[in-house]
């Protein structure tokens, strides 16, 4: 047993770090928010050219071959960086393609994924947000629509959910590109600052050459939990950052003679917001360790890992712009950009109650009729 | 990034299971499970069989009996014997004043005391609180003063945690009281039977006498009994905090205490289903489920991680302490009404007393000295703060 990362897993991290410290800076970025592009494309090359959209992909098809663990820590720096740019849908995107997508008749566009040059996102963030695929000699017909889907109007592709049954749960993905008759994508800003939108799908055919999973429930849920693991190393990583933050903070401002961070009651506030982060910390490596195990393991812990995180997002947020006062309030402060990361990632794939009732049913089954 | 046991730590792992299954006496077990209570003497018989079997004190060097087990080993050690219902070893000798003994001891010291400790034959206690000096320890006041080749003990220790069946306390005492609190602090082994020592019980919310105040009056103490250097005292008292980390999060019994919690809450029903079934219920002790597994893998990642990292026991310290706090809350919550029950030693045992509500709220009671002792959360956190806000 052991909890250290591999030389090249350093390696990652570090030339991530070094990168997005130069290049995506707070000023950067608010630089980026004020251009109403609402995004970076010249960070988003560079982001490229060091091989992040190949990050999950096979090494057969040009990828990095990295698993759960590499995927983690290059969205925790997402988060710590508060990046905008596509770079964990694209991870999710690539890791679920990786894993259902790899045949001779896509080996080209997998290439083009890998180089940048084409960019798929999926539109849903739990097994529930199915459309309909009804059955058609050839492909599917699709119906539906897909609600805040994060990079939507940057994407040439959606990975799409589908249910080919009466239920409700999805057992079904299907690549739609975007240019696709009967696709429409309603743009908008989310609450952290990123690209998204609305994508709804009326009569959109799908030949059977853009199916890439066919009622195979177990399949949707790993690609629902693979983007529920990034999406929590973000906040993982948001979180570190606010809390450096927030201890500089306390230490720089000159209150009643002193720094405020004197204060015994606003250290405790500190030490706990600590506590929490070292828990979500361990939760994410147990989560990202756990993908190799049988489904019922690594559902548990994603489960377990997004309690823990809708959690700590919450509390860490809220502290944070509590210890900052007034000036956590402003969008001129770094802070507060991470407390509306961290409040989108406790909503993002379900909030904390849902989580902590589907690891219940895990550990102890289902409840017995009352 | 690994969560497996390695082959040998496995191996390790199933032959304390084993052990502990083929040697642990049934009965011990079954109350240690379900809330009963132990006799001192059962506790000074589970050392005497580890030691026996080579488990007598697995952490300490080869040298001096023990296995050299790795920070990992002594977790899967302690939770084996924790889940199958062993007693606690007595932390006193075994895992506080021996490796004291080992690194400012003289070999006269660790000839004469360790193998006691490691055999069981020797009940030790601890001598460190002073009613002035709790978690501000360094203002204690109990002195010794050098006559001839004695040292004459004065003064009174509190929180003394059962000194009534010890036969030696370790203690913290002021050699020297002209200079600033932290100097002038020296560590003395005394036999408890020494003329002029007074051990008076004090009785703790679950109506037990688990401490004691201990008052020194005259009490003639040999030279050669201080362990190392005089007025250096306080050296071997955080010498002693950063040693004893392995356990500080107290994994093992928070999960017996939660395995019982789950039996109890499998086995009672509430609006006529079990009550883990019970939608409020279940969603809190998965809450706690989670805490506790959290918990215990960010135990094992400080376990494993070479570095001495100065936050991360006082974070285990203070949340081990919350979590099994809240599982004794929870399992009290559970057992309804039956938690107003807290039997006298001499009452008449109650019928309706059984294994599934036995003991809980005296478990209740006493465990709110975890956040207390060993440095209270409150301690803890200032030492947080202390290494990351530096104010």
């Amino acid at each position: 047993m052991n909890f250290n990362l591999t030389e090249e897993q350093t390696l990652l991290q570090e030339t991530l770090r070094r990168c997005l410290a130069e290049q995506a800076d707070f000023a950067t970025r608010k630089a980026t928010l004020a251009a109403c592009t609402g995004w970076s494309s010249s960070l988003w090359s560079t982001l490229t050219e060091l091989g992040m959209p190949a990050l999950p992909l096979s090494e057969s098809d040009g990828g990095l071959g990295g698993g759960a663990i590499e995927l983690a820590l290059a969205a925790e720096a997402a988060g710590t960086a508060l990046l905008v740019e596509p770079l964990v849908s694209t991870l999710w995107a690539n890791a679920i393609i990786d894993r259902y997508g790899r045949t001779p008749v896509r080996t080209a566009w997998i290439a083009a994924l890998a180089a940048g040059r084409q960019m798929a996102v999926p539109t849903f963030e739990s097994v529930s947000d199915a459309v309909i695929a009804d059955r058609e000699p050839g492909g599917y017909r699709l119906q539906g629509s897909a609600s805040v889907v994060y990079h939507a109007p940057l994407a040439t592709h959606y990975l799409v959910a589908a249910t080919t049954s009466a239920s409700h749960v999805a057992d079904t993905l299907l690549v739609v590109a975007a240019d696709t008759a009967g696709l429409d994508v309603a743009r908008y800003t989310t609450v952290d600052d990123q690209l998204a939108g609305d994508v709804r799908l009326r009569d959109v055919f799908v030949p059977e050459a853009d199916v890439l999973v066919v009622n195979d429930p177990e399949a949707l849920a790993w690609a629902v939990d693979v983007g529920l693991l990034v999406v929590s190393a973000d906040a993982l990583g948001s979180a570190a950052r606010a809390l450096t933050l927030t201890i500089e903070y306390l230490k720089t401002r000159q209150q009643f003679g002193g720094p405020i961070g004197r204060f015994q009651a606003l250290q405790h506030r500190v030490v706990a917001c600590l506590a929490k982060l070292e828990e979500l910390k361990t939760s994410v490596w147990v989560a990202a360790a756990r993908f190799g195990d049988e489904p019922a393991a690594r559902r548990a812990a994603l489960a377990a890992l997004k309690v823990i995180a809708s959690e700590t997002a919450r509390h860490i947020g809220e502290e944070s712009v509590q210890l900052h006062g007034g000036m956590g309030v402003t969008q001129e402060m770094e802070i507060s950009h991470h407390f509306r990361r961290l409040t989108a990632a406790s909503i993002r794939f379900g909030a904390r109650d849902q989580h902590l009732a589907a690891y219940a049913n895990l550990r102890y089954g289902p409840i017995s009729p009352g | 990034m690994n969560l497996e046991l390695s082959e040998a730590d496995r191996q390790f792992q199933e032959q304390v299971r084993a052990f502990v299954t083929a040697h642990l006496p049934a009965d011990i077990a079954e109350r240690q499970l379900n809330g009963g209570k132990l006799a001192p003497a059962e506790v000074l018989q589970w050392q005497r069989i580890l030691y026996e079997q080579g488990y007598g004190a697995i952490h300490w060097p080869t040298a001096f009996g023990g296995q050299d087990a790795s920070p990992l080993r002594q977790y899967l050690f302690e939770l084996e014997c924790a889940l199958a219902g062993a007693p606690m070893q007595l932390s006193f000798g075994v895992r506080m004043l021996a490796p004291v003994l080992m690194r400012f001891g003289t070999p006269e010291q660790q000839r004469q005391f360790l193998p006691s400790i490691l055999n069981g034959t020797t009940w030790w206690c601890q001598g460190y609180s002073e009613p002035g000096a709790g978690s501000d320890l360094a203002s204690l006041r109990t002195s010794a003063v050098l006559d001839g080749d004695h040292y004459v003990v004065n003064g009174q220790k509190c929180w003394n945690t059962l000194g009534q069946h010890a036969d030696w306390i370790f203690c913290l005492v002021r050699t020297d009281a002209s200079s600033k609190p932290q100097r002038g602090i020296s560590m003395l082994l005394i036999d408890m039977k020494t003329p002029g020592i007074t051990v008076r019980p004090t009785v703790l919310l679950d109506g037990t006498a688990e401490v004691n105040d201990i008052y020194f009056d005259n009490v003639r103490v040999p030279v050669t009994q201080r362990v190392g250097v005089e007025n250096d005292g306080w050296t071997i008292a955080k010498f002693l905090l950063v040693h004893e980390r392995t356990n500080i999060a107290g994994v093992p019994w928070s999960k017996r205490d939660f395995a019982r919690l789950l039996r109890i809450a499998q086995s009672r029903s509430r609006d006529g289903r079990p009550l883990l079934d019970d939608p409020d219920f279940r969603a809190r002790i998965a809450r706690l489920q989670i805490d506790l597994d959290v918990l215990e893998y960010t135990n094992l990642r400080m376990l494993s991680a070479p570095t001495a990292d100065k936050t991360t026991p006082s974070i285990l310290k203070y949340r081990g302490s919350e979590i099994r706090q809240a599982i004794s809350a929870l399992t009290m919550e559970a057992i309804g009404r039956a938690a107003l029950r807290l039997p006298r030693p001499d009452d008449h045992e109650f019928a309706l007393d059984d294994e599934l509500t036995r003991g809980i709220t005296a478990s209740y009671l006493n465990l709110r000295k975890l956040s207390i002792y060993g440095g209270s959360n409150e301690i803890q956190k200032n030492i947080v703060s202390q290494v990351t806000i530096g104010l």
